[in-house]
């Protein structure tokens, strides 16, 4: 007997595969075959029906929360540049960090109310649970956004252009977000060089305890190193861009 | 009229290349991309970390774990003692699968009976953990294909279907990111460079300007679909011979026809991408109704999950989607060695689609008019 799966889509091809096979297994499981000297008796933790949505939900707050906090706050902040309304703000009163924080505080708060948004649709229509408290979700997402606003903000000083900011964003931002979190791909499977890459992927850190925080409940013992690490990369990309300011307004 | 149209299409593309910074992200960043993405997606299973809680101190348990631990897809196999650590190996991600051999796994075996052993997936990661399961499945299939031969030689070795992968025989996972990516990287720049044509212009000021001018909104949508359509289809054919040449993978369609979809299929992005400019008063409402329209187009083409699997509505929406069309023809010319026939009945789609979304973009523009 044999089984011809369509090669050109491989993921699927080997699913239906696998299925295949299982299927022949029972079949002759139940026609009294002796059962397997050696079985494995499978069990999926955290999504016992396997149901792609329950991951691939929280994944997608993330990517959301990536276009919130990076592209928008690149694209008003190169907006000031690009029309030369900066150095206007940067020679009133105000200091460059009370300028920044008004600029981001918006945002902060956007990306919050996003996050709350999208986890209520997630858990009232599809049906994910969150095994996790809200306390923790919002606690995530908040230490996300250091990153996301500190990486729209460099993008926004390095292009000062919107156009220029846009292709940036989306191409060191919602595309890592996309491909290297660990949301659609297994990092484990990647090469060591891109594997190594995604350290510095905010998203990756993020997807992983969103995952956590619906699926499985609040796991602190992964959340608090996750968390550091965002705000490393953070703490990177603020110094960054605050090196970069001063030394243009000279 | 036509030196009027040449001068619009100049006009355009300096706008566009002029900047050396805007130059350099046009073109420079999404090649680096086809590259990184392209090792870095793949849906396989390799280097995968499995924990392992042997309650079982005979041969059998150490047999198995011993294959499990040469396989091919196994970057490492941790030891842990207690239930405790079993389950924190899984909840901290440690682990994708965790193999549990019970007291009397090996005394089982060796009395002949079925001996089974328990194993814990992370469902976080379902698709992952399905794939490495199927693995683990295969080597105990085997160990008890083997033992069962051993215990009545002759007997009848359990029949299993021979599964065979058309087309790309090793399931090589670049064979089919390559081609995919070369359609949503060429895609996603078509959109931006257009999205904010109109945007940019109205943000300016200048498109009263252009409205003024004698030229007509149709040759404004032409002036400004020429550039976003050359550089899309070059940067999507750049990407397609990279796949030949640098990834080696087989090409066994038509050139020619590949490349008349691949304009097609940008078209309708270019499209799609006027129309959301047209309605849109900044360059930051048109970035964000790029992305709400793009992230859908991707994520309904089937290039992320089969369109088979979706709910019917769903499936309905998809056929609106230009990048489905794009994705059949593309994998299709590489491995299949497509007919022109359904070369042509999935690229008329795409034809629809961009006079649809063009003229739309017209009508809109010609409404600001009056």
């Amino acid at each position: 007997m044999q089984v011809i799966t369509d090669g050109t889509q491989p993921n699927t091809a080997n699913f239906v595969g696998a299925y295949a096979e299982g299927v022949v297994r029972n079949w002759l499981a139940g026609r009294g075959q002796a059962a397997a000297p050696v079985e494995l008796i499978p069990r999926f933790w955290f999504n016992p029906e396997v149901e792609s949505r329950r991951f691939l939900l929280p994944g997608a707050i993330a990517i959301i929360m990536t276009m919130i906090g990076t592209l928008l706050t690149a694209m008003v902040v190169s907006r000031e540049w690009e029309r030369g309304t900066m150095e206007a703000l940067m020679s009133t009163p105000a200091g460059i960090l009370e300028i920044l924080v008004g600029k981001l505080l918006p945002y902060f708060g956007l990306g919050l109310i996003a996050t709350l948004v999208c986890a209520s649709v997630s858990v009232t229509l599809f049906d994910v649970p969150l095994r996790g408290s809200w306390f923790a979700l919002l606690a995530l997402s908040a230490v996300f956004l250091v990153p996301a606003l500190g990486q729209g903000l460099l993008i926004s000083a390095l292009a000062r252009n919107q156009f220029v900011a846009a292709q940036i964003a989306l191409i060191s931002g919602f595309l890592p977000a996309l491909l290297l979190s660990g949301f659609l791909f297994e990092i484990d499977s990647m090469p060591l060089v891109i594997r190594a890459l995604t350290h510095v992927v905010a998203a990756r850190w993020f997807v992983a305890t969103l995952q956590s925080v619906f699926l499985s409940g609040d796991l602190w013992a992964q959340f608090l190193p996750n968390m550091a690490f965002m705000l490393a990369i953070g703490a990177v990309f603020f110094t960054i861009t605050a090196v970069k300011t001063r030394k243009s307004l000279d | 009229m036509i030196s009027r149209l040449a001068a619009q299409i100049v006009k355009e593309l300096l706008s566009l290349l002029r900047d050396p910074r805007s130059r350099l992200v046009l073109v420079g960043p999404p090649l680096l991309q086809l590259f990184i993405f392209s090792f870095a997606a793949t849906l396989d299973v390799t280097n995968v970390t499995i924990a392992v809680l042997n309650d079982d101190s005979g041969r059998w348990s150490q047999e198995l774990v011993q294959r499990v631990e040469g396989a091919r897809f196994v970057g490492e196999l941790i030891h842990v003692a207690t239930p405790a650590e079993f389950t924190a190996s899984i909840e901290r991600r440690e682990a994708i699968a965790a193999l549990r051999f019970p007291a009397d796994f090996s005394r089982k075996i060796g009395a002949g009976k079925p001996a089974q052993a328990q194993v814990i997936l992370d469902g976080r990661r379902a698709n992952s953990s399905q794939i490495t399961f199927a693995y683990l499945n295969t080597i105990a299939n085997d160990l008890g294909a083997e033992l069962r031969a051993a215990g009545a030689p002759g007997g009848a070795r359990a029949l299993s279907p021979a599964v065979r992968h058309w087309f790309n025989p090793n399931l090589i996972y670049l064979w089919f990111i390559v081609p995919s990516l070369s359609g949503i990287l060429a895609m996603l720049i078509a959109l931006i460079v257009t999205s904010l044509s109109i945007a940019r212009e109205r943000e300016l000021g200048t498109f009263e300007q252009l409205l003024v001018s004698p030229a007509h909104p149709i040759e404004i949508i032409i002036g400004k679909t020429v550039p976003a359509l050359l550089i899309g289809t070059l940067l999507g054919a750049v990407m397609i011979t990279a796949g030949v040449f640098v990834f080696r993978i087989p090409f066994t369609g038509s050139a020619v026809l590949l490349a008349g979809s691949l304009m097609l299929f940008i078209l309708s992005m270019v499209g799609i991408g006027l129309t959301v400019s047209s309605v849109c008063q900044t360059q930051q409402q048109a970035i964000l109704g790029t992305f709400s329209v793009a992230v859908p187009i991707v994520l309904i083409s089937g290039f992320t999950t089969p369109i088979e699997n979706m709910p019917d509505w769903l499936q309905l929406i998809a056929q609106a989607s230009p990048l489905k069309y794009y994705l059949i023809i593309v994998r299709g010319s590489f491995m299949k060695a497509m007919p022109p026939t359904d070369i042509f009945a999935n690229a008329w789609p795409m034809g629809v689609i961009a006079l649809v979304t063009l003229s739309s973009a017209i009508v809109i523009v010609r409404r600001r008019l009056h």
